[in-house]
């Protein structure tokens, strides 16, 4: 009896959790007059497809924008990633007090909110702007640079290899492994899942991008579709749902990976 | 030195991007500008101080904090504890998951349409973006709580059922005190996240949200759009303060409880 209503109680949770997401999908497909604010409605002049086609087909500003926000999450996640695992992989070999000391430091920038670390970034840019003139703020790589060396994923990486057993490591020394044989074929394939976790809520932060590039570009047009969704809502409402599931696409996509590979890693328990 | 290799891109990144130019800030407070290095004293620190758009920022960001932060980690625990031991568990985590996973922008639509409809003009703002930062983060904690409760020894819960202790005993001696390493964990991923509430006011309110709603966050937000550098770094300053004063408040609550807890065991 009890069993049941926790059961009914957590359907009902989870159902609320799910609730606004199913508003965004099914208004997706609501049709609504150019220029029309409909607000609050689940009904309203039935259902069509015809937002989405104009999106797909003619809306040559969404995939300008969509593009933007491509390019900047594929470069971030690939160089995150990469920078990652490295610094990881080299704080979890140093034994050192300095090293000790360095991962604190590592800690304690994660912790730190972004608005205060866009200060550090704004100072660096103007600098660079006053001595070298070379205006970092309309590049993408002003928000691109502080995403690849957010220390996030350094800090994951390190506690996750700190994990490889030291039987395996010494035993690969004996065997006269060096230290870029250790790294390639002991370290990086055990740290595969770990690789994956970070790779993931990097993307999701990437692909979510809103202050950082707010402030840090200082031209429009690289702004990522993450930030110009807003836009849309206040200009062009009757698009917006379609496109905000066009644009969440790629998180379904990953989070229905992450189910399987869930359901992989269950089965072997 | 070989070694040293790997970790040379990421400090390189980590000290140009973030940690020398913070040192070389913390002087904008009490320097005349940016360009000029003659020594203010406390002109920049004294207009601040007197400035109320800080003592509201700084009242309101304490309000949400100390509101919110516990009811999200009660309630992503209570979830976890409900969830852990289920088959299906994993349909239930992608529902509680998703709306982090979702960009800002598209998961609040939503909200948008609902807080627009007027039908919640005399609900405090503070309570509307609550229930949004509960919806939108307890995903997170929840999720490590939920890996905590795979690493636990399931011996003692078993051995607890089968002594027939009390679904509330199970809770407050067996998995609260087993599950200590991940509460820290979770106050710290907390406290971040209850500082991200910036993207979700920003949504739905714009650059400058109605007063009460106007945290820290908004208030260096407006100070780095006008290059405001004294101000910024004095914010800064404040802001890390009461971040290291409230997490150690709240490590040492937590130690308080464990440690009460572990008496009574």
């Amino acid at each position: 009896m009890k069993a049941k209503a926790t059961s009914s109680l957590l359907v009902g949770v989870a159902l609320l959790f799910m609730l606004p997401v199913l508003y965004i999908i099914w208004k997706s497909f609501i049709s609504i007059g150019d220029g029309e604010q409909v607000g609050f409605q689940v009904l309203h002049n039935g259902v069509s497809v015809k937002q989405y086609l104009q999106i797909v087909l003619t809306n040559k500003a969404y995939f300008f924008f969509f593009l933007n926000s491509i390019k900047l999450t594929v470069i971030i996640v690939i160089l995150h990633t990469a920078v990652s695992v490295l610094a990881g992989y080299g704080l979890s070999i140093h034994r050192s007090k300095t090293a000790g000391a360095l991962f604190i430091v590592y800690a304690v920038v994660m912790a730190v909110p972004i608005q205060i670390t866009l200060i550090p970034n704004i100072i660096l840019y103007k600098w660079i702007e006053d001595v070298f003139n070379i205006h970092m703020m309309s590049s993408r790589w002003a928000v691109i640079l502080p995403m690849v060396f957010s220390t996030f994923g350094v800090v994951v990486m390190k506690l996750y290899f700190d994990r490889i057993p030291k039987e395996i490591i010494e035993a690969a020394k004996i065997d006269g492994a060096t230290e870029w044989t250790l790294f390639a074929k002991i370290a990086l394939p055990y740290a595969r899942p770990a690789i994956g976790v970070v790779s993931l809520f990097v993307f999701f932060d990437a692909w979510n991008m809103l202050d950082r590039a707010l402030v840090l570009l200082s031209k429009p047009d690289l702004y990522p579709l993450s930030l110009q969704l807003n836009v849309v809502y206040e200009r062009f409402y009757n698009y917006f749902f379609a496109a905000a599931v066009i644009y969440s696409y790629p998180v379904f996509i990953l989070v229905q990976g992450v189910q399987k590979a869930y359901r992989k890693v269950g089965s072997y328990e | 030195m070989k070694r040293k290799l790997f970790l040379v891109p990421s400090l390189l990144g980590v000290f140009v991007l973030f940690i020398i130019p913070f040192i070389i800030g913390l002087k904008f407070p009490f320097t005349s500008s940016f360009y000029d290095n003659t020594f203010v004293g406390l002109y920049h620190v004294n207009r601040f101080a007197g400035s109320e758009a800080f003592a509201v920022a700084l009242r309101n960001t304490v309000i949400f904090t100390m509101l919110f932060i516990p009811v999200s980690i009660l309630l992503s625990f209570a979830l976890a504890h409900m969830v852990h031991h289920r088959k299906n568990s994993i349909y239930y985590s992608v529902a509680f998951v998703l709306p982090y996973a979702l960009p800002s922008t598209v998961a609040l639509g939503f909200f948008r349409d609902l807080f627009d409809s007027g039908h919640f003009g005399h609900i405090p703002n503070l309570l509307l973006v609550g229930v949004v930062f509960l919806w939108h983060y307890t995903g997170i904690t929840y999720l490590i709580y939920i890996i905590g409760f795979r690493h636990m020894d399931n011996e003692v819960v078993e051995a607890a059922m089968i002594d027939g202790a009390s679904s509330v005993s199970r809770i407050r001696f067996i998995e609260i005190p087993l599950l200590k390493p991940y509460h820290y964990f979770v106050l710290i991923i907390a406290l971040i996240n209850s500082l991200k509430v910036f993207k979700d006011t920003f949504v739905l309110f714009g650059e400058y949200p109605p007063l009460d709603l106007f945290m820290l966050q908004n208030y260096i937000y407006l100070k780095l759009q006008e290059l405001n550098y004294p101000f910024m770094m004095l914010a800064a300053y404040l802001f890390l303060a009461v971040i290291i004063i409230g997490a150690v408040f709240l490590l040492r609550a937590n130690r308080k409880l464990s440690e009460e807890l572990g008496e009574e065991i």
